[in-house]
């Protein structure tokens, strides 16, 4: 066996450095052809520890001359930006070891230059996307191009699962499997999470899982947390105002390290925290960058790149630096807000002091003095060392419809055999014999209602092989493959030439020709829309709009939101531990004065006018997402005293109702709000009565191929078949009941966006509360993010359309006399 | 009624530059001068040009427009239907069928079609119907076009399928689809089922009257 080592250990010493022990296991565990989950951090030689065994295997049952063009290795990494990094370390080693292996790249960004060539004569390893596997799998040789696959490992999988790029990577695999066999090996790298077991599972499949290995790196690290304190606290915490107004604490951090990595939890953010760096430091022009999703790839190469070659002083960058290698000159990380959950905190901790045994130390700014809490709560979760889990998605039609036309468009499939592939996957083992026929009808004859529909083209069942012959339709649906849906994309070019990134249309929409916006970190003037293309010019002017990306923002995760309420409950007895509550005590002074804290045997109802109307908030500390459904539910039951309508805002501490009429909340509390009972009808009736369901279902029908949104900057469009999701939506639930996806947004709203359990846990939770009701004369400090955020809302109403117009007379006199 | 909201009903005969227009809130406005019954923006057989691209959508949609149609012709017994443009959604389909049996049905009834831009069919098409095909079509004080054109007379045109959006307290609002007079031109609203639709943006003197709850809603800007 160790002889099978020695280059390994040979090219270490060359290197001078000596393999971790878990390296060492998991080189074993791999060449004894076990599969298996890794569970190390970022920056911890990790790629090292499954890359080595897949040259060392080759070398084993090979000499090095025997180098065929066969792919290999699939090496799954979620972002592309980053796999470029990879790739090169993983290249490197091949040529060390005089190993004539070529690794190639393949990811969204390839040319069809590199395609046609990897095609050709197929590289060793691939780095890959998971989309980029079905975009293979979609071609007809792909059996062919498959057939000598050894391994796939997908890094960062703790960043997949729980998505459905995480359904799309477990369905390849079976395929993978089934052309491969048992000689394929399948391996994840998980960072820390709270259910590895199961990370394992879902990854592995039903098959494979039980024989699996788990390798631990049991890195001892020492995360170290320091908040940035105000000096004075504003008793009316306004999101996003405070961050800015701490850089004469932040700036000092920057200038005695040597590289900083400033994390925001949005795109906007790290835009406005770029402007505002440098025009409160102007020095720092030149070591400067930004770094997020939508910039062009070439931009943000050059940044990775400067990152390496230590030119750069900060970095200003959303998660999309989370992952990938390590960036060796980091040595501080800040996080601007709070960052929701205690794996990634501790993940983007980990991003600095990477030396085994280092110390890692991160900064948290707070956005809103309230939210020093978070910072409170999550020191001392990181000191217990908890962490989240990440929930396996099960079910998803819309992503196995997707797969099964993909299978249809490459030659076609025979329904039993890939039935039986589809229900090895932790996603699909539950699938019943009448959804595999829904999926198998919905893609042939348009679904069960409409059988009579003779028009309809796309997959023809073809003597037990289901496949597509129409080109067209062939190559919208390869354009079409992938489960990230966002905002329809427009690229941004310059007009003298050179592209800077893509940006939404919903956004560009509003603009008119000549205004202004930010955009990483230029100020751009915009000019006009060609051939799905924003022209711009640089401008000159000092201010300009933010645009703002769809998605982003995360809820708070249970376990950190328990921890929360913790904190304020100990406030409540006096006990400010920590130098975060301690400056955060004239707020919760004051809260506690016009109306109390809420706290963990207590569920606080505040009830107060102000100009918009009347307003009721809830403290339910629950996390946003859980909170938007429990303010749809409890909008519902008031809603059934009398015809009223609501306005929904939330945010991870509560949630606001607000109506033109005063809301009848002392009669709902004696009717019962809370009840258990029927309350999973109650719910899915308040999704279909606000926009929930409608939100999920664009997701759901662009990726079940309903919506063709072409490909971002392709410029491809197809002619006549625009239709918002919303008017399908709308047609669906009128004519066509049965719909599985419609019926599949709806769970979705309850499984992906917050889980039975937990809303459950939620209202079970409150039905032990004692529950109490303040009547305050204005908003609470409290109250007071939840009123002027207004990140998310929604609608729900029980009184007639008609009704509701009549009232909105008021509104449109006030604006009818300002215009005249 | 200026800077206000009022419900009028089902039906509004609103004059306007000596004519009398009877706006339904099926979508549709019927003209007394000419005897003629105003559509615009139908859109039919998008549903099975999404089928034909393997987007299924249930063929009732384009049922329920025909319907609407018929109960439209026997409310006002017009002389003829001016189709402001946008039929029929693109290429023929099955769906093109069921409007020839329709057009034949009502043979009596005269058949303007203003082409619109999705109006793409051949003319052999439309000899299978009762179709007249027109660019525009001009009577009165009103010049009837697909898309907006300026001219000498009043315009009323199609195409943008036009929308508002009303406010309310309490961060209340509404969308609805509507009727729009502004100062030289009129949009009407689509009536296809199958169809979005577009905001416009209000301005001082126009007048709208927006659609919601089978009611017309008279605003003005």
């Amino acid at each position: 066996m160790n002889d099978h080592l020695a280059p390994a250990y040979k090219w270490f010493k060359k290197k001078k450095w000596q393999p971790f022990p878990f390296q060492e296991k998991a080189w074993k565990a791999y060449l004894d052809g076990k599969s298996g989950l890794l569970n190390a951090p970022t920056g911890s030689g990790k790629t090292y520890a499954l890359w080595i065994p897949c040259v060392l295997e080759f070398l084993r049952d090979h000499s090095p001359e025997e180098v065929t063009p066969e792919v290999r290795v699939l090496w799954v990494t979620p972002l592309r930006a980053l796999a470029k990094d990879i790739q090169r370390a993983m290249q490197e080693v091949c040529d060390d070891m005089d190993l004539r292996w070529e690794v190639g790249l393949r990811t969204g960004d390839t040319t069809s230059g590199q395609r046609q060539k990897q095609k050709k004569k197929a590289p060793q390893a691939l780095v890959i996307t998971p989309e980029s596997i079905h975009v293979l799998l979609s071609q007809s040789d792909y059996p062919n191009f498959f057939k000598n696959l050894k391994a796939i490992i997908v890094d960062e999988w703790h960043e997949i699962l729980g998505t459905k790029r995480g359904v799309a990577t477990e369905l390849a695999i079976s395929r993978l499997k089934a052309l491969n066999g048992s000689g394929l090996k399948v391996w994840g790298i998980s960072a820390t999470i709270g259910n590895l077991p199961q990370a394992k599972r879902v990854l592995l499949g039903e098959d494979f899982y039980k024989d699996a290995v788990t390798i631990r790196a049991d890195l001892n690290k020492e995360v170290l947390v320091e908040s940035v304190l105000p000096d004075e606290v504003e008793k009316f915490p306004w999101t996003g105002h405070l961050g800015t107004k701490l850089l004469p604490k932040i700036l000092p951090i920057i200038n005695r390290s040597k590289t900083t990595l400033l994390f925001t939890n949005t795109r906007s953010q790290t835009e406005l925290w770029y402007q505002a760096l440098l025009k409160f430091a102007p020095e720092l022009s030149g070591v400067i960058a930004m770094h997020h999703g939508s910039m062009d790839h070439d931009i943000r190469g050059w940044v990775e790149d400067a990152l390496h070659a230590e030119k750069l002083k900060i970095v200003v960058c959303t998660s999309s630096l989370d992952l990938g290698v390590d960036f060796r000159p980091v040595d501080t990380v800040i996080q601007v807000g709070g960052p929701k959950g205690i794996s990634r905190f501790f993940q983007r901790a980990g991003r600095s002091g990477h030396q085994p045994g280092a110390t890692s130390k991160i900064y948290f700014v707070p956005t809103h003095s309230l939210e020093l809490v978070e910072g409170a709560a999550l020191r001392e979760s990181i000191g217990e060392k908890k962490f989240e889990s990440r929930k396996p998605l099960q079910k998803s039609l819309d992503v196995l419809i997707q797969y099964l036309v993909t299978l249809a468009v490459s030659g076609g499939f025979k329904p039993l055999q890939i039935l039986e592939e589809v229900k090895s996957t932790y996603c699909y083992r539950l699938l019943n014999a009448t959804e595999w026929q829904w999926c198998l009808e919905f893609i042939t004859t348009g679904g069960k209602t409409l059988g009579q529909y003779d028009e309809f083209a796309k997959v023809y069942n073809d003597d037990g092989i289901y496949k597509i012959i129409n080109k067209k339709a062939a190559t919208k649906h390869k354009l079409s493959i992938g489960t990230i849906v966002g905002d329809p994309a427009l690229k941004v070019k310059f007009i003298t030439g050179g592209h800077v990134g893509t940006i939404e249309e919903s956004f560009i929409s509003r603009l008119n020709s000549g205004d202004c916006f930010w955009f990483a970190g230029r100020n751009l003037e915009f000019v006009r829309i060609k051939d799905l293309t924003v022209l711009v010019r640089k401008s000159n002017k000092k201010s300009g709009l933010t645009p703002q990306w769809m998605g982003g923002r995360l809820p708070l995760s249970s376990m950190l939101a328990d921890k929360i309420r913790q904190k304020f409950e100990d406030s409540v007895s006096g006990i400010y531990a920590d130098i975060e509550m301690q400056t955060i005590k004239p707020i919760l002074e004051l809260q506690a004065k016009w109306s109390e804290v809420p706290t963990r045997k207590r569920l606080l109802i505040e009830k107060t006018k102000t100009r918009f109307g009347h307003h009721i908030f809830m403290y339910p500390f629950e996390g946003m997402f859980v909170h938007e459904v429990l303010g749809g539910v409890i909008a519902m039951r008031i809603s059934r005293i009398q015809p009223i309508s609501f306005s929904i805002s939330m945010n991870d501490y509560g949630f606001e109702l607000l109506s033109d009429q005063e809301i009848p909340i002392e009669e709902a509390l004696e009717l019962d709000l809370f009840s258990e009972e029927n309350l999973f009808p109650d719910i899915q009736e308040s999704i279909n009565m606000t926009e929930m369901a409608k939100r999920k279902f664009r997701d759901v029908a662009t990726i079940a191929g309903l919506i063709f949104q072409g490909y971002p900057g392709k410029g491809i469009r197809a002619k006549h078949l625009q239709a918002s999701s919303g008017i399908l939506y709308k047609v669906f639930e009128e004519y066509d009941q049965e719909n599985l996806l419609i019926k599949q947004s709806m769970e979705e709203v309850l499984t992906l966006q917050v889980e039975h359990s937990r809303l459950l846990e939620a209202i079970r939770r409150i039905n032990q509360q004692k529950i109490v009701l303040k009547e305050t004369i204005k908003p609470t400090p409290f109250a007071f993010p939840i009123l002027v955020d207004m990140f998310r809302r929604q609608n729900l109403t029980s009184e007639q359309l008609s009704d509701r117009i009549a009232k909105m007379q008021l509104q449109l006199e006030r604006v009818a006399n300002k215009q005249s | 009624m200026k800077g206000s909201v009022q419900l009028l009903g089902p039906t509004y005969e609103f004059q306007f530059l000596d004519q009398h227009l009877i706006l339904d809130a099926s979508k549709a406005f019927f003209w007394k001068e000419e005897n003629a019954l105003v559509v615009a923006d139908l859109h039919l057989g998008k549903a099975g040009h999404f089928r034909k691209h393997g987007v299924p959508i249930p063929r009732e949609v384009h049922v329920t427009d025909f319907q609407r149609l018929n109960s439209l012709i026997s409310d006002y017994t017009p002389d003829r239907i001016l189709f402001l443009g946008d039929l029929f959604h693109s290429d023929s389909n099955e769906e093109w069928l069921d409007f020839v049996t329709w057009s034949n049905h009502h043979k009596d009834v005269e058949q303007i079609l203003i082409e619109g831009n999705h109006d793409i069919l051949d003319a052999d098409s439309y000899q299978q119907t009762c179709m007249k095909l027109a660019a525009r079509y001009q009577a009165g004080p009103f010049l009837l076009t697909h898309e907006y054109e300026e001219s000498e007379y009043y315009n009323i045109s199609g195409h943008v399928h036009p929308c508002v959006y009303l406010r309310g307290l309490a961060r209340q609002g509404a969308r609805l689809p509507c009727f729009h007079f502004g100062v030289s031109s009129a949009l009407v609203p689509a009536f296809g089922e199958f169809t979005g639709s577009h905001a416009i943006r209000s301005k001082k003197s126009d007048q709208f009257f927006a659609i919601g709850d089978g009611q017309l809603i008279g605003l003005m800007g």
